[in-house]
Formats: structure tokens, sequence, C-alpha cells
């Protein structure tokens, strides 16, 4: 079957490393040959993205090169490119392909309901039943609507054993997105009134340092660029992963939240969202309700490295199970594959 | 740290403006304080009125003002109300108010605890404003109401302050809540404080008090002990400021100012 996935590959954000690990599992499908095509050609310079395709058996193919007659799949996560240049969605629907949506964000942009409305999108995908509460609307329903999880490659990510340190190190990394922090972020971390910490945050934008112009970042603060170091790498830092974002972000399915546990460590998050689907309180980390219970749990965390340890191996195996389990996911994407292709 | 008052005034407001400007520097308050008014004051250092900023009823004219003063070269910019008054030169320092924050107002009384005794602030029921101040971020488990009328920024704060300040009201408007500045005012005040009991009123009742209930009824402020009641819990508590919000005074300070202004 052929499947032509319309959108390109990167280190950075949920839907382009969700597909990173997807195409893993798809080039290892004999029965299934995957085309990526970028929005624009000068992606195929990325010379580390075309050898991460060539050694999974993933073809790559500019649009513009791209056959106007096509047979099997079109894939899409989150690329909306595809609706605010109209001519992208009328090349795919033209071609022949059953296109699969799957907009990862909360929120709809208006041309991707018009888009909906005038049938384009073939099957409609959500990566939770939270998700789908929030997302499905009047022009969904008139699609195939799927809930498919994302997905991890167990290879890619590991346990971290840690050492015992002095230093209680806590942590976030995510795109260099305003909305992936708070107005008091800093306070945020620094009303935790932890004895010893040091603080790593990943994913600050050039903005950042103004933004928070207001706060002296003292030396227990490392403040990283985005992928300034490699996922794992700096996973392997902290001793807990403690989110935070702009109250008026909604958050669907964090990846970053999964790549924490995988990595073995504890998270703490609040009990909204789609938290309580992927952290098990007071198993894998802590959910709070209010900030002082945030507070009590990382001090917990910070005095108790065995309970650290315990919930990090929690949080881990929890993890693998929910999230990398290949043959779970196949079958989600068989079942759409198979509903669209008779 | 380079510190400046300053204010905004207009009609009878720049007589009773100059009163406090007079009391300011009666006391022996060394700091510059400007003025924007539409009359020269003594005492100050003098603004026109910008244009521009459109004098509204909610007084948010105070945010875009804000944006203004802190291109001046301060570190620090106080803001107060034409209706204070000085009774003596404060003994507290204004890094010893801040403690390291960027910003400070007086979190007068608590709207959701168990003494609280009004159901609303500027109209929005105390549960409410307490939900939505914590889908603003807001952390701490008290929220209290502040008074718009004295508040410190900092300059590289000021920016940001404005912000939050028009999110805030936003915001709340989007939730049919058109409420003053003094709101966003109090937000700003819980969100940025590494520990909110810093800017809680009653730590400072010898640095400054609002005076709503006529303590100082047409009478000029005294240096004297006086009853402060706490807006949200009625609760009452001894007081002797060296700054009085004299707002039930206005009447004898714009007589004051002119006399100020013609003698």
């Amino acid at each position: 079957m052929n499947i032509y996935i319309f959108q390109w590959i990167s280190e950075l954000g949920g839907a382009d490393t969700r597909l990173k690990d997807l195409l893993k599992l798809f080039g290892s499908i004999k029965e299934f040959k995957v085309t990526c095509i970028p929005n624009d050609d000068f992606r195929f310079l990325e010379k580390q993205n075309i050898d991460f395709l060539l050694n999974n058996n993933i073809d790559f193919e500019s649009f513009k090169t791209l056959p106007k007659k096509l047979d099997g799949i079109a894939l899409s996560f989150c690329n909306f490119r595809l609706f605010s240049e109209k001519a992208r969605i009328d090349q795919i629907k033209n071609s022949g392909l059953k296109f699969i949506w799957s907009n990862d964000m909360m929120w709809h942009t208006n041309e991707e309901i018009d888009a909906l409305k005038n049938q384009m999108i073939d099957a409609y995908l959500y990566t939770s039943e939270f998700h789908k509460e929030r997302m499905q609307n009047e022009f969904t329903k008139n699609t195939k609507e799927f809930i498919v999880p994302n997905y991890f490659d167990s290879n890619s990510y590991s346990y971290y054993q840690r050492d015992t340190k002095d230093i209680f190190t806590i942590g976030k990394h995510s795109r260099p997105d305003n909305l992936k922090f708070s107005d008091d972020f800093p306070l945020f971390y620094n009303n935790l009134n932890l004895k010893n910490p040091r603080y790593r945050v990943m994913g600050v934008s050039d903005n950042f340092k103004q933004r928070f112009m207001w706060y002296n970042f003292d030396t227990k603060w490392e403040l990283l660029k985005a992928n300034q170091e490699i996922t794992s790498n700096f996973l392997n830092s902290l001793d807990a992963y403690v989110y935070n974002s702009h109250p008026i972000f909604i958050e669907n399915q964090s990846r970053a939240i999964v790549e924490a546990a995988l990595n073995g460590l504890p998270i703490i998050a609040p009990n909204k969202y789609n938290f309580p689907n992927q952290i098990i309180d007071k198993q894998t980390g802590f959910l709070w309700d209010t900030y002082e219970e945030c507070v009590n749990s990382a001090q917990e965390l910070e005095d108790n490295p065995s309970l650290r340890k315990e919930m990090g191996i929690k949080a881990h195996n929890f993890s693998k199970d929910i999230w990398c389990d290949k043959d779970k996911q196949l079958k989600y994407w068989n079942n759409i594959f198979s509903s669209l292709i008779s | 740290m380079k510190i400046c008052y300053w204010s905004i005034a207009w009609g009878k407001y720049s007589h009773i403006l100059q009163s406090l400007l007079k009391s300011f520097k009666d006391v022996g308050m060394t700091e510059d304080f400007h003025v924007f008014s539409d009359i020269p004051l003594k005492f100050a250092q003098n603004h026109n009125l910008i244009s521009s900023i459109e004098l509204d009823r909610l007084q948010f004219f105070k945010f875009y003002y804000l944006k203004e003063i802190s291109k001046l070269d301060y570190d620090v910019f106080i803001f107060i109300d034409a209706d204070h008054f000085f009774v003596r030169k404060p003994d507290i320092s204004i890094e010893q108010i801040l403690n390291g924050d960027p910003w400070h107002s007086f979190l007068e009384s608590p709207i959701n605890s168990y003494k609280t005794q009004r159901p609303d602030w500027w109209g929005i029921a105390n549960k409410d404003l307490a939900n939505y101040f914590k889908e603003l971020g807001i952390n701490s488990t008290e929220i209290r109401n502040t008074n718009g009328g004295f508040w410190i920024c900092k300059k590289d704060f000021a920016n940001k302050a404005f912000e939050l300040a028009f999110n805030s009201h936003n915001f709340l408007r989007s939730k049919n809540h058109i409420v003053p500045e003094e709101v966003s005012i109090g937000y700003i005040s819980h969100l940025v404080s590494k520990n909110i009991s810093n800017r809680f009123a009653e730590k400072y009742f010898n640095y400054w008090g609002s005076d709503w209930t006529s303590n100082f009824n047409e009478i000029i402020p005294q240096d004297r002990s006086w009853e402060w009641v706490s807006y949200m819990t009625l609760e009452k508590f001894i007081i002797n400021p060296a700054i009085v919000h004299a707002m039930r005074s206005k009447n004898i300070l714009m007589e004051n100012g002119k006399n100020i202004l013609t003698n």
C-alpha cells in the first residue's frame, strides 16, 4: 500500500517527532511503501533527515513533481499549510488519495474547517478521548473519526539510571514557544523552595530573556535553546520533570512528558487536561490541584532519592507499555487504512 | 537604585495633586516627582498630558503612561494617585518593599478566606474571581483585593506589566466582567511576587493605608493613629501610616492645593 506523508520530520515539536517515530514503524512494514513530501524543497538539503529516511526505507518526493494521479493514502499531522495554501489540499484530493488528517493541536483553523466542510478530509484523527472531546464538531463528525494515540519508538527512549547527587535538578523541554511558559515561570520553579536546586530548561526562545528580564536568573538556572542538547542527554541531566506552560495553553498529549517518563523521570504536572491519562498520581509522578501540592511534591522528591528512583522506574515501565506498543499502534493504522481502501 | 514618583491629574485632581506634592516636600522626601497634568504644579517635574492617551473611565490610561514614564532614566517608578498625602517621611525603603520583585501593590484583604464578608470585588463573585485568577496562572492559595492608587514598577518590568494588565483585563472581559485597572494591578501583584505576603497591606501599616472609611473626612490627614477597615473582611486595625490614601478628603485637599498654587 502506498502511503504519502505530506509532512517533514524534525527534532522539534510534537507532530514532527511523532512522525519520526511512526516512520520507523511504517518503514519496517514491507507492505507499506512510504513517501514523505515536504512543503518546501529546501528540506531535501537536510542531510541528517534524508539519511534518516533512507535508513528507514522511506522515499521522498517534491510536491511539485508528484504525479497528478496517485493511489493509496495521504497522511499529515498538523501541517496546516496544506489548508492555508489551498492548492496543496486540492492537489491531494484530486490525485485520488484518501486523506487522513491528524490535528494534534487543541484548536481548529478556519481553513481546516473549510476543508472539512468541503469533504476534503476522509478520516479525522484524534490522539485521545480527551482530544476528541475537545475537538469534535459537526464537521469532523461528517468524516470517519479515529483515535490514534501517540507512538514512541522504544529504541529511541531508554531508561537512564541516575546517581544520587547533592544537587536536585528539575527542568523541562519544549519547542521555543511563549505558550510553553507561564508568565510567572521563573517564580513557578523558584517558589518550590527546594533546598539545593538546579533548574535546566531547554526550549527558550530568543525573546525569553526579554520576557523575563524582571527576574534575576542566577547560577542555579541553565537556559538552553531548543535542541541545544540531544533530548536524551538533556533528560539524563534531570532528577525530576516539572511541567509548566502558559495557563491559556491546553496541552493535548504531551510528547515531552512521555519522553521524560520513558527516560525514567518522575513527572510533576497539573491535574488537568490530558495529564491524568499520562501520569499515575503518586506512582509515576504527582498531579497537583493547587500550587501548594506542587511544592510539596517537588520537595518530597528532593528529599527522597529512592522515591524518585521508584517513581522513575514505574514511569518508564508504564509509558513503555502504553506508548511503545508496536503491534497495537499498527492495529490502529491498519484499521484506518482498511476502512478507507476496500 | 534610582527612584521616581509619578502621577497623572487633570481638572480638580491637579489641585489635589498639588497638595500631595507639597506634603511630599514637607516631610523631607527628596526623590524626583514627575507629574502629567493640565496645569504646571509646584515641587514637581511637569509634563503635559499626552493627548494620544485616552483618559478612560476604567483608568487603564495609567498603563499607557507607565510605558511613557518608564523611558526616563530611573530604575523604579512609583505611581501614586493624586489623593494621597504624606504625613511624615516613611522609614522603609522601596528596595525593602520590593524585596527583589519587579512590582508591588498593596494586597489588602482576602476575597477567598473564611473571614471574607463581602460577596464580590468589582462585581465579580469572590469564588469566580479566585477561579479566574487561577485560570490566569495565579498559584497562591489566598487571593486578595488591591488598591490601584499606589503601585511600584521596576523599569525593566514596565512593558510586561502593560501586557499582563491587558491580558488579564481582556480575559475578564471575555467572561463578561468589565472592571477597572485595579483588578489587573492586583493580578500582577499575585503573579510576579516570589512571596505574596511581601505584598500584604498589614506588613506596611506604618507606611501606607487607604482611608476609605472617612477617618479623615474632609480634613487633611495627620500623623496620628486611625482605624483602618480591611475591605473584604471588615476587620478593624489601628494604623498610623506615613502615606495616607486620603480618598475621603478630596475637597479639602483641592482647596489646599489651590492655595499652594496661588501663594
